[in-house]
């Protein structure tokens, strides 16, 4: 059975995508979105982009009915937070009602104990139905647009009116009140060749009326029809038979009961932990038009295209603090037709910046998410790369051979994972060796990337590199250094 | 009827071997790979008179068609044990007739199976010919059917057997003490609730659990009153032929469970590329195994297993085995281990070719964990060696991992060379694993894990008879990475920038 989803519409293979603290996509977040469990969700679906174009078209598109009808967006959270919250009250219901009960070598008790489990799981479907019928009702209130949100609604409906999930209902009302004493149950058994009971399934559950002996009543009553009545001379073997049997039969149907209303409840369980991403989402999207930056949905391409252009980008960390839009210098972006983008430029000209708009524009818009820009163009990525220098990071101690040791580590770490068509963002790597050898090596490296579609943007001061490269293939780019923050081409 | 002498399906004969100690299985990790209650067949070698009756069952059981029929008898027999254990708790004349009629019924079933034509059709047992062993069994039954008392037995039972289904259904009315019931039954809500779930396409409910119960004799003898009649036709066919039932079929599950267990076990291992090879006998001091695979990292779900070759003769029984940890030290001591005691079994080896003398038992002395009670660990130890000497003769093979690791160096030292020289002076064949560096020159040669010098000292898991080397190599960063060119360009392509 398909299980809903606000994220995406069909499954994906996860990619490897281990760059948000790099990029401090987190730094960001941690300015727009205050409430830790929130962000940390959004950070995660960050962390694992789409990479079906339908489901990130999906995503957008959620996005934008979520935007353009702000209650829809609340009715449903406060929705999807009671439908969640249905399987832990069950769970713990089930729990109180446990005490002692499967332990017991009773078997009243024992049968007791699964009446009463049984009594709990038989609220469960109702209260699903009911959850059908509200989302129903609050759903077909908006003019959805959203082929995500149309497909619940729809879903709803036929839920409401089905003749099974009715019956499962009706089914479950015979066990929600009382206790066994109450009842005369009809158990039906099977007979194998060791003359055990293989199976014992209840068949009727009535409510029990004494029957008061009165001798004309008996004399004039006519013989039932229908198959002879055996009555069997109850001992204490008999008798616990009789109870074991019928515990088995009732715990067939209250297991049975769980996986039906298990299954049936699953298809909208985990939506109101989707709704995080959007909530956070949201107030992303409020922030940066409340400080109008200009925001672009971006359009989404085919990996095989293997495009993207970005004009005028601007810094998500810059914007989602108290920087000004006008002090927030807009750069633009465009890897087609080479390899990858080389950036060099003195200390503090907007080199990391531009490394980390760029990584953040292209992971917000393969989430389905609108990017600081005022036009974007973007293939899907089918894996994220990155590597900051270690001098720069934990080993701020150490002898240079050990951490060249582990820069060569990582590098080797990505370069074994790299897959057709991914993304590796480079800052300053192998600038703790000579610059001679960390120029050879990391020229290597790079070289080797076009082989698979892997695109690179590498922030250096191996100014070497820039003369072993060829223009043609190579997008080489410098920082103004007046202080204005503005990449160019070096042409 | 005279109760006849059932055949064995693993030996000739009655076995000869020594037993092997559970122990050694635990040690060598074949307890992960087989079945438990195949044990008590797996601690009897067959000897070597016996080897190749086996060696022909394993090559027969690589054909589907043969370990189709082997699956198909441990099926019937599974089944008639479970009647046969019902039939012993029966408690009333109903159940006791209609359980000793199915039990018989499987009897039956399960000796029609047997005397099937598979594999070696229509060929006669005959002492040396092909499929002794199998044939002699399946020619037992084949003679056994043709008594009279079964042909009747067999012929009533088809026309009984069917009436089950008329008796087997009941719907009981439940209600604190009271209880009836009435024959035959009807929908119940888990069907109802079964077929919802199918309405739904979800996944339908799990079958409950249900272990079969066995029913009061008041219960019993009210389903009898409520069949008198099919009830009497099961008791009268019962007492007829209660004495037909042989109970020595049940005695079948372990030579078959044996089979079925090893040969299922080597289709593993020739899934993972690994070969398996019957070994051919020598009389000569010899054990010669090329590339040998230790089969129970299978169990630590490792296939990618580096062979080895084992080489021991009547010049160089014995070697100590030293190295580097983790270099593949413990894994050739198994890797001889299983091979050794996979042939003792009449099994296949998991190797490419195999010339050996069959040797008369194995042992095996390993670290053991605070098992052990009351004494200190170096005395358990001691006391196993003793044990092992004591058992061993000059045919045996002995697998020595780290003993004496638990004394002093001095001890161990001392220890060490008195053990390896006294298993070297009686030309016994064996390893011993030792860490101790400082033992004295002697004859005993040594056995050493490679390492690879040009590659960063990467382990090869290769075992090759030399001195041990020690020392440390220095390697480029870029190179222990593969991040030269020249590796780069070999696992991506030239490069193009």
């Amino acid at each position: 059975m398909k299980k809903f989803s606000l994220l995406k519409k069909t499954d994906e293979t996860p990619l490897f995508c281990d760059v948000v603290y790099d990029l401090s996509i987190d730094r960001a977040m941690a300015n727009l979105c205050p409430d830790q469990k929130r962000r940390e969700y959004f950070l995660d679906t960050i962390a694992h982009p789409l990479t079906k174009r339908e489901n990130i078209i999906y995503r957008q598109e959620i996005f934008r009915d979520f935007v353009t009808q702000p209650t829809l967006f609340t009715d449903l959270r406060l929705l999807f937070t009671r439908y969640d919250k249905i399987k832990s009250d069950w769970q713990e219901m089930k729990l109180s009602g446990s005490h002692g009960g499967s332990s017991s070598v009773n078997p009243e008790a024992m049968l007791d104990h699964t009446y009463a489990s049984l009594k709990v799981t038989a609220i469960f479907p109702n209260t699903i139905v009911s959850f059908f019928r509200s989302l129903y009702d609050t759903l077909k209130k908006y003019p959805l647009e959203a082929e995500g949100l149309i497909a619940i609604r729809d879903y709803c409906e036929e839920r409401i009116g089905n003749n099974s999930l009715n019956e499962i209902v009706r089914i479950a009302q015979l066990f929600r009140y009382k206790s066994p004493e109450a009842f005369s149950f009809g158990v039906v058994t099977k007979i194998g060749e060791t003359m055990r009971v293989a199976s014992a399934e209840l068949f009727d559950i009535e409510e029990y009326q004494e029957k008061k002996p009165n001798v004309l009543t008996k004399l004039f009553a006519k013989k039932p029809k229908g198959p002879t009545e055996y009555p069997v001379e109850p001992d204490d073997n008999s008798y616990e038979d009789s109870v074991a049997l019928l515990n088995e039969a009732l715990t067939g149907i209250d297991s049975a009961l769980t996986q039906i209303t298990n299954g049936v409840y699953e298809i909208f369980f985990g939506l109101s932990r989707e709704m995080f991403f959007y909530e956070a989402a949201l107030l992303y999207y409020d922030k940066m038009t409340g400080s109008r930056v200009p925001l672009c949905v971006p359009e989404i391409l085919e990996a095989e295209e293997d495009i993207v252009v970005i004009d005028r980008l601007r810094d998500l960390l810059l914007a989602s603090g108290e920087t000004p839009v006008e002090k927030i210098v807009p750069n633009d972006v465009d890897i087609n037709g080479t390899a990858g983008i080389l950036v060099k430029g003195l200390t503090d000209t907007g080199k990391t910046v531009y490394l980390r708009s760029c990584a953040a524009a292209q992971l917000f818009g393969q989430a389905g998410l609108p990017v600081l820009a005022d036009r974007a163009r973007l293939s899907i990525r089918t894996a994220y790369f990155s590597h900051f220098s270690s001098a720069e990071e934990e080993f701020m101690v150490g002898d240079a051979a050990g951490r060249f040791d582990q820069e060569a580590k990582e590098i080797a770490k990505i370069m074994d994972r790299l897959t057709p068509h991914a993304m590796v963002f480079l800052n300053e790597t192998f600038q703790t060796t000579s610059y001679r050898e960390g120029t050879d090596a990391i020229f290597h490296v790079l070289s080797v990337l076009p082989n698979l579609n892997v695109k690179f943007l590498f922030v250096t001061h191996l100014t070497a590199l820039f003369k072993k490269m060829d223009k043609t293939k190579v997008c080489l780019m410098e920082t103004d250094d007046t202080g204005k923050y503005k990449l160019k081409r070096i042409v | 009827m005279s109760r006849p002498d059932f055949p064995s399906l693993l030996y000739r004969d009655q076995p000869t071997g020594k037993p092997i100690a559970l122990s050694v299985f635990e040690d060598l990790q074949l307890t992960q790979l087989i079945r438990s209650d195949i044990l008590e067949a797996v601690l009897v070698p067959c000897g070597r008179e016996n080897i190749p009756l086996r060696q022909e069952l394993f090559r027969a059981a690589e054909k589907e068609e043969f370990l189709s029929h082997l699956d198909a008898l441990d099926t019937a027999l599974l089944k008639t044990e479970d009647l046969y254990r019902a039939f012993s708790e029966a408690q009333s004349e109903e159940e006791t007739a209609v359980i000793g009629t199915f039990l018989l019924s499987s009897a039956i079933g399960f000796m029609r199976l047997a005397a099937k034509d598979v594999t070696y059709s229509g060929d006669k047992a005959k002492e040396g010919g092909e499929g002794f062993l199998y044939c002699r069994f399946r020619d037992f039954f084949r003679a056994e059917l043709e008594k009279e008392a079964w042909k009747k037995a067999e012929e009533e039972l088809s026309s009984l057997l069917p009436l089950l289904n008329e008796i087997d259904t009941y719907s009981f009315r439940v209600h604190g003490k009271e209880i009836s019931f009435r024959v035959g039954g009807g929908e119940s809500y888990l069907d109802r609730l079964r077929s919802c779930a199918a309405d739904l396409a979800l996944d339908p409910p799990d079958e409950p659990l249900f272990l079969p119960r066995q029913l009061s004799p008041v219960i019993l003898d009210a389903f009898g009153k409520a069949h008198p009649e099919e009830f009497g036709k099961f008791r009268a066919f019962y007492e007829k032929n209660r004495t037909l039932f042989p109970e020595e079929l049940l005695s079948y599950r372990l030579p078959i469970g044996f089979l079925l267990a090893f040969t299922h076990l080597f289709e593993k291992v020739r899934a993972h590329g690994i070969p398996l090879t019957y070994p051919a006998l020598t009389d000569e001091r010899t054990i010669r195994i090329t590339e040998a695979y230790d089969i129970s990292l299978f169990a630590k779900n490792e296939y990618d297993i580096v062979p080895n070759d084992v080489v021991f003769t009547g010049d160089e029984p014995f070697f100590y085995l030293t190295g580097a940890n983790g270099g593949g030290k413990t894994t050739y001591l198994r890797t001889v281990g299983i091979a050794l005691t996979l042939l003792l079994l009449g099994c296949p080896l998991p190797c490419a070719s195999a010339v050996v003398c069959v040797p008369s038992g194995i042992f095996t002395h390993f670290p053991r964990d605070e098992r052990f009670e009351g004494t200190g660990r170096f005395v358990e130890e001691n006391r196993r060696v003793e044990k092992i000497l004591a058992e061993m003769d000059s045919d045996s093979v002995v697998l020595l991992n780290e003993t004496y690791s638990t004394t002093n160096e001095e001890n161990a030292v001392e220890m060490t060379e008195k053990l390896a020289d006294l298993l070297w002076d009686k030309k016994i064949f064996g390893l011993y694993i030792t860490h101790q560096h400082s033992l004295k020159e002697s004859a005993i040669p040594y056995l050493n894990v490679l390492i690879d010098e040009n590659d960063s000292n990467r382990r090869t898991f290769k075992i090759a008879r030399q001195r041990s080397t020690g020392g440390s190599f220095a390697v480029d960063v870029l190179k222990r990475y593969a991040l030269t060119k020249e590796a780069l360009e070999e696992r991506f392509g030239s490069g193009v920038l």
